[in-house]
């Protein structure tokens, strides 16, 4: 027992100095106050700030100039990593952790389940009911076990604003900021009542109001944030300079009230004020975005007759029932459909995600599932010739069989998984069935309210999940339990065996290029062995020729192409192509494919063996999945044409005459960085592994953790997996695949170095070390956010390891480059 | 001469393009500028202009130290592809009131004339009296003398509020007990008028921002430009007219911000609609890239390779073309265009071009909200004009007939509710105002074109004219002529001492009279106004006294806007403000400003608590104690409290509040006792 005590002294002891020596490295920031303008591109910022505005003979933007400028340090080359898409991109601004989190919307393939983490409004209600605590993005956060920047301080000493990884929500906010819609005196409100209320800015607008007030009043407050998405929502209605710089104006006022709050605050010399952008905007004067509607394309014959699910209603602003805030899952049926007509609220068959426009993500459902689904439903039509519905018969079991090996373990993992959530769930609803239900003023000061009803809504969530899983995973029993002999096709009832809204199993390669769509013209036909003839009984879509052949004949502006699809990019499994590569190409991830046209592939390999990640870019020509799993290809020269365009980019970091090699070789991901950032595709190359690799959720193998515990995280890790979608289907310049309705300013969601690229600056008091006028040219990415602001803060290390409160705190390694730039010249 | 449309090189696109040959010659001349000149009471001389300006725009000094700037469109004269003679059409006049002077802190523009916009004749007034009549009838031939009519009185005033107030109170108690027929007569008339005068409203703000976007020196500064444009948008707006100074810059950002809006919206639901239905959209592109019309052709060829397709007519608003059979005999205009691989249009002559004939089917309006207005369908042109009359007629037979409004019940109320919502959700065509404004635009561009194919333009013309609503307009052809008359109408009427020069004199009294009058009295005198029908309108004798102090008001008035524009968007005037401008208006208040308005005292108290400056800071303070009344002495008596500011201020302020309660001021009562101790110790 005495050495217990010893060893348990030591080790605070231990504790302590480590603490302190983190906290010797800081740099005296004590307080920070960060701004978040979604949307906002560096390069947009630098224009303007040039910019001179002849009546005052001052920066159009006088406050970044002044803020940053002169007085501050930015990194003009920060670029999102992953998609350019609000939802990821903030994700990995928030938590400083590779991206898990891959889109605006994601759908689980199982449940149909649909991650919606952008429509505040159930949201809202729901909080108001004390059913949710946090917005949507923030509990898969917590099931993941991943903090947010906000988590390093104790709930009194942060405020945060309206956001999609939102904590709570402060009704005072709403109610102050419509308060304040009314500007004091009677004329001014006709003024602005003349000129059109601005509900949009009501609860922006009263967060300013709270944060310059609180700077001031509320020492004890170390972490602020403000959130704006006024300039993304100008950029994504209009190409038009003016209206866009009225928006940046509007940001650079925010800034210079900030700023002039921060400078009269006690606080001031240990403040850094930080601007944070997740994405640029692809907008151009004089072009319009144009759109191409992919919806339509999965509904046609042609796009294989899907019913297509969105978790955004088509021409939303056309529809009457556009007012409906809560956005259910939004089915369009096609009329095209081979052998689902009219059924696409039980069996819709795409489910697709369009947000940011530029890029869009489909799951479609399993090709082995249509395949039985249309089986079942030849083999119940009493039409078909006995030897037909023998030979259907027989390819329905092969089908299954040919599944059963993985299903069954499927089935067997989440069985064991759901146990072990369900048992979770119950044991935790008894303690929240404790929780009490009336909280002092004090515990509401803490967010002790807050902190039960998180509990109530992930136990909610963690039940519901059971309920879901457990539905699928029945249907996918009974149809396993499907045995030849005794199979009667009229007693089955396809429902109890094929689940209603799911996709199952993500397709592989070979089905995504040979996708079965329906029953061809001829019907099921008969090999000369009685067998089904599975190539000519059906009909099959090659998604990559078909999306790549897509044209429209309104071709009426000179820099838009009318090809409104740039490339298509899948993840490829390791295991199935690794036998083709050469032992040199060999990586250690699965590679990411990326199909621009039969002749113009390439792979990303990339190689983690602890030394640091390591890139390689391989052209291709020709790679297709045969139906046992085995990947073939051609291995291309590189020249002009092939994706992403790095070799004819004049931008690209590389001499011409050196190019040929460098792209031959592997190179550290800052050498990538390095090389391609300024190009058309910048960080692309780097960002479509971020986005379409698996990452694992959990940094170690849970040693410690009970059993049950091991197997909720092996259920979240499936989650996620199962959120990952068939296809990322990327947009050329200028095209976008918005279906809610128009947006010809502008879009984003792509790789183009023009929306990725993003905003980053700091500046602080005398005591923050924060350079003054330097503009650091070395590129950086989202990843770099996090573990910045918190070394800045002393808490964590030269590792980016977090120090013991932050590590109480649930946060792990930041795998993010520090911007050290910052570091080293206060040193 | 640039072709107009860059992109667009066949005859059929030149013949297009010529509809919209204002635009493109305005725009196509970018970097050439514009021609501005002033002169002393003498005529434009057409022709003698450089034809590389867009516009020409000129200064006519008026006696009494006022000035008439008008803008005129340079139109060119083509012959083939030859550039023929210049000519110059007055456009819009603007009154600049100067008071004689070189300050521009004390101009004041006054009104604003459409040149195309006339009185109507008697003949056309008893057609706008015929209820249900949706025709132009009669072209007005003689101008005769009298001057135009403003279109816009820019001085803000509540007059317009009032005259509507005052003519809802008149219908409701006169027009129940009159017949049915008078009545819907009547209003069928103020509803005429009232769109007539919305058309040249519309037409205005559309040339003024053609004229705006010219880059050169301007006689018109880029916020007077913006000012005249805000008022314009504003004449919309029950409470526009009251709208304050300062926000008006506001107004226009966010005006010209939703059209632009509407605009590329409309562009893209027309692109998208329109290939998805196998139709040919066609922007009628300007070299700066941007388009208010649109037009949906269809190819001949694919008439075939189509015919019985089902075609979805929402949003283009016209019949199916796969299963009209006129479309296949078509004896209309048509025309050949060339199409490289990527269907990209090229000239005829480039290697593998394929032609395609095509045939319009619908000539569109950009700006109209939410959806684009069909204003022409090729085939049928009651189409538009359906849609014209549809929501009019609703309106006039629940209105005029059954003298049915919003507040008449709640059964009418609901329906009318569910009726505006779902047609307002849906996109249907059918908003009156913006569809006037797409028209007008249009008309404008028609009348000032003379290079448009003979054929096409006349059927252009035709369509648009036939589908206009309103008695009182006159064709596009007669209002050009009519404004180069109106225009020299207005120039004797400026040379004529008992003309403009006298009505400029009356409005100057009728401003004095703030200067002479409280609140109460001048509130007096415009029930006077009221209850006169117009006839009394109180004015003072102009005493060089009141002359002095008017100059000195609108001075103020100057000042007074830009500190609260100041005090509304700035941090740290020291970074974001002009700073010189910015004491210059500070010096001017505080030396002139004991009338300045309360919302004045607060701008100050703002900008002294966000500079660092200490001579803005200073003249603040000063500003607060001139200032005379109870608000800037509160203002003045927070900063002698605030114990944060250094003491310099608290002793500025101590000695500025004893000498305000020594001058007895404006103080509050409370305020007053405060200061008394304050003076005490």
């Amino acid at each position: 027992m005495k050495f217990l005590g010893y060893f348990r002294i030591s080790c605070a002891v231990a504790l302590i100095l480590a603490s302190a020596a983190i906290v010797s490295w800081a740099q005296g920031v004590k307080r920070v106050v960060i701004v978040k303008i979604d949307g906002l591109p560096t390069h947009y910022v630098d224009r303007f700030v040039r910019e001179r505005d002849p009546a005052t003979g001052k920066s159009v933007l006088p406050w970044f100039e002044e803020v940053f400028y002169r007085n501050g340090t930015r990194i003009p080359n920060f670029y999102t990593r992953g998609m350019s898409l609000s939802g990821p991109a903030w994700g990995q601004l928030d938590t400083g952790q590779r991206l898990q989190l891959k889109g605006n919307v994601e759908f689980d393939r199982f449940t149909l389940h649909a991650y919606d983490y952008l429509n505040f409004i159930p949201y809202y209600i729901e909080y108001g009911r004390k059913r949710k605590a946090d917005m949507p993005a923030m509990e898969v956060m917590d099931q993941l076990e991943i903090p947010i920047l906000a988590d390093a301080f104790n709930y009194e000493k942060r405020y945060t604003s309206q956001q999609l990884y939102q904590r709570g929500n402060n009704w005072e906010v709403l109610a102050s900021g419509f308060v304040k819609l009314y500007p004091g005196n009677a004329r001014d409100f006709i003024d602005e009542w003349t000129m059109g209320l601005n509900f949009r800015h009501v609860t922006v607008g009263q967060a300013e109001r709270d944060i310059l007030g609180k700077l001031q009043k509320r020492d004890h407050i170390d972490y602020f944030d403000y959130y704006d998405v006024a300039f993304d929502h100008a950029s994504h209605h209009n190409n038009d300079t003016k209206t866009r710089l009225d928006a940046l104006k509007g940001v650079d006022k925010v800034i210079g009230r900030i700023w002039v709050a921060i400078q009269n605050s006690p606080r001031a010399d240990e403040t850094a004020l930080i601007v944070v952008s997740d994405h640029g905007v692809n907008s151009e004067e004089n072009v319009y975005s144009q759109g191409f509607n992919l919806v339509k394309l999965l509904a046609s014959r042609a796009g294989g007759g899907h019913h297509v699910v969105t978790k955004r209603r088509l021409m939303l602003d056309y529809s009457v029932k556009g007012i409906y805030p809560l956005v259910p899952l939004i089915k369009t049926n096609s009329e095209d459909s081979f052998y689902l007509r009219g059924q696409s609220s039980e069996y819709p068959t795409a489910l697709f995600d369009f947000d940011g426009n530029e890029r869009s993500s489909v799951h479609l459902r399993n090709s082995d599932l249509n395949l039985i689904h249309i089986l079942l439903q030849q083999v119940r039509d009493g039409r078909l010739s006995s030897e037909v519905r023998d030979a259907a018969t027989e390819a329905l079991f092969e089908t299954i069989d040919r599944n059963r090996a993985k299903w069954t373990r499927d089935l067997r993992e989440i069985d064991t998984e759901l146990g072990a959530l369900k048992r979770h769930a119950e044991s935790e609803k008894g303690l929240v069935d404790q929780l009490p239900k009336k909280f002092s003023p004090e515990e509401l000061g803490l967010g002790i309210d807050k902190a039960a009803v998180r509990k109530l809504a992930l136990n909610q969530i963690d039940h519901k999940t059971v309920a879901e899983f457990g539905q699928y995973a029945a249907t996918l029993r009974n149809l396993l339990d499907l045995k030849r002999p005794s199979f009667d096709a009229k007693k089955v009832e396809i429902k109890d065996v094929i689940a209603p809204g799911a996709m199952g199993d993500s397709n592989s390669l070979y089905q995504l290029q040979n996708y079965i769509a329906g029953v061809g013209r001829d019907g099921l036909v008969l090999r000369p062995d009685k067998k089904l003839d599975v190539d000519r009984s059906f009909v099959r879509v090659n998604y990559f020729e078909l999306l790549h052949s897509q044209r429209v004949r309104n071709n009426v502006q000179p820099d838009v192409t009318n090809r409104p699809i740039d490339f298509v990019a899948v993840k490829i499994p390791l295991s199935s192509i690794a036998d083709e590569l050469r032992p040199s190409d060999r990586p250690t991830e699965d590679p990411i494919w990326i199909y621009g046209s039969e002749e113009k592939q390439a792979l990303i390999l990339v190689r983690d063996d602890g030394a640091g990640r390591r890139y390689k870019y391989l052209p291709v020509a020709g790679l297709k999945q045969d139906d046992s799993g085995r990947t073939s290809f051609r291995d291309q020269e590189i020249s002009s044409g092939f994706p992403l365009k790095y070799f004819e980019d004049e931008a690209f970091a590389v001499p011409v005459s050196n190019r040929i090699n460098w792209l031959s070789e592997w190179h550290r991901e800052s050498e990538w960085l390095a090389a391609v950032h300024k190009t058309m595709y910048s960080n692309a190359l780097i960002g479509l592994n971020e986005q379409l690799t698996s990452h694992p959720v959990f940094p170690d193998d849970g040693t410690g953790l009970t059993e049950d515990a091991k197997l909720i995280r092996a259920f979240r890790q499936r989650q996620r997996h199962l959120a990952e979608a068939d296809l990322l289907i990327l947009a050329n310049d200028h095209w976008n695949f918005d279906v809610r309705g128009f947006n010809p300013g502008g879009n984003h969601g792509s790789f183009f170095r023009v929306s990725t690229n993003s905003t980053f600056m700091l500046a602080g008091g005398r005591k923050t070390g924060i350079p003054r006028g330097l503009a650091v040219e070395r590129p950086y990415d989202s990843l770099s956010f996090v573990p910045t602001v918190l070394r800045l803060m002393g808490k964590i290390d030269d590792n980016n390891e977090p120090n013991a409160e932050l590590r109480a705190r649930g946060f792990r390694r930041f795998p993010g480059q520090v911007v050290t730039e910052v570091m080293e010249a206060a040193k | 001469m640039t072709p107009i449309f860059a992109t667009k090189t066949s005859s059929s696109i030149r013949s297009l393009a010529g509809l919209f040959l204002v635009w493109s010659i305005l725009l196509s001349s970018l970097g050439s500028g514009l021609s501005a000149q002033t002169r002393e009471q003498t005529l434009p001389e057409p022709g003698a202009k450089s034809s590389e300006s867009a516009f020409r725009a000129e200064t006519v000094k008026v006696a009494g130290g006022s000035e008439i700037v008008t803008i005129f469109a340079r139109r060119t004269y083509f012959d083939g592809p030859m550039q023929g003679p210049v000519s110059d059409i007055p456009m819009v006049s603007v009154l600049r009131d100067t008071l004689g002077d070189d300050i521009p802190e004390n101009d004041r523009l006054r009104y604003v004339w459409m040149l195309t916009h006339t009185r109507a004749t008697f003949g056309q007034k008893l057609s706008a009296l015929v209820p249900f009549l949706y025709t132009r009838t009669f072209n007005k031939n003689e101008i005769g003398t009298d001057p135009p009519p403003a279109i816009l009185d820019l001085n803000s005033s509540d007059k317009k509020l009032w005259n509507g107030v005052f003519w809802e109170v008149f219908k409701r108690l006169l027009f129940n007990d009159v017949g049915l027929g008078i009545k819907a007569s009547a209003l069928q008339y103020r509803q005429n008028d009232a769109d007539y005068r919305r058309s040249g409203i519309a037409a205005a703000a559309a040339l003024l921002s053609l004229y705006q976007e010219i880059e050169g020196e301007k006689v018109l500064s880029e916020r007077e430009l913006k000012d005249i444009q805000a008022r314009l948008f504003l004449t919309e707006k029950p409470f526009g007219m009251l709208m304050q100074s300062e926000n008006l810059g506001r107004v226009y950002d966010g005006e010209t911000s939703k059209t632009r809006d509407y605009r590329g919206r409309n562009w893209e639901l027309l692109r998208q609609y329109s290939e998805a239905q196998g139709l040919y959209f066609d922007p009628l592109l300007m070299p700066d890239g941007s388009a208010r019309h649109a037009m949906v052709w269809v190819a001949v060829s694919d008439l075939k390779a189509n015919k019985g397709r089902k075609f979805e007519k929402r949003f283009l608003n016209f019949k199916n073309p796969w299963t009209d059979s006129s479309l296949l005999d078509w004896k209309g205009h048509s025309e050949v265009r060339w199409y490289d691989a990527d269907d990209r249009e090229v000239d005829a002559d480039t290697p593998n071009a394929h032609p395609k004939t095509l045939i319009p089917l619908a000539l569109y309006g950009l700006d109209h909200p939410k959806v684009p207005a069909i204003l022409i369908d090729f085939r049928n042109n009651g189409n538009p004009k359906t849609r014209e009359i549809s929501r009019r007629i609703l309106n006039d037979v629940t209105g005029n007939v059954f003298s049915m409004s919003q507040l008449s019940g709640m059964p009418f109320f609901l329906g009318r509710f569910v009726y505006d919502f779902v047609t307002g959700r849906r996109g249907a065509d059918l908003n009156q105002a913006s569809r006037l404004r797409s028209y007008a635009q249009l008309k404008l561009l028609i009348s000032l074109d003379e290079s448009l194919d003979p054929e096409f333009k006349n059927e252009i013309a035709d369509r648009v004219e036939s589908a206009t609503l309103n008695p009182l307009q006159n064709d596009a052809d007669v209002e050009l002529r009519l404004a180069k008359a109106q225009y020299e109408n207005l120039m004797a009427y400026a040379a004529d001492p008992n003309g403009l020069p006298k009505k400029i004199d009356n409005d100057r009294r009728e401003e004095m009279s703030k200067l002479k009058h409280s609140g109460k009295v001048r509130a007096l005198h415009a029930l006077g106004h009221l209850f006169s029908f117009g006839r009394y309108t109180h004015r003072e004798k102009a005493t060089p006294e009141l002359v002095a102090q008017m100059d000195t008001r609108r001075q103020l008035e100057f000042h007074e806007r830009f500190l609260r524009e100041v005090a509304f968007t700035s941090a740290d005037p020291a970074i974001d403000s002009e700073s010189e401008q910015l004491k210059r208006s500070l010096d001017f208040v505080s030396r002139n400003g004991a009338t300045a308005q309360e919302k004045t005292t607060r701008a100050l108290a703002k900008i002294f608590a966000i500079s660092k400056d200490e001579d803005i800071q200073t003249l603040c303070v000063t500003g607060l104690y001139r200032i005379n009344n109870s608000s800037a002495k509160k203002e003045l008596l927070a900063i002698y409290n605030n114990s944060v500011l250094p003491d310099r201020w608290r002793s500025i302020s101590g000695r500025y509040l004893r000498r305000a309660l020594e001058e007895r001021q404006r103080i509050s009562v409370r305020d007053a006792k405060l200061i008394a101790n304050i003076a005490a110790n």
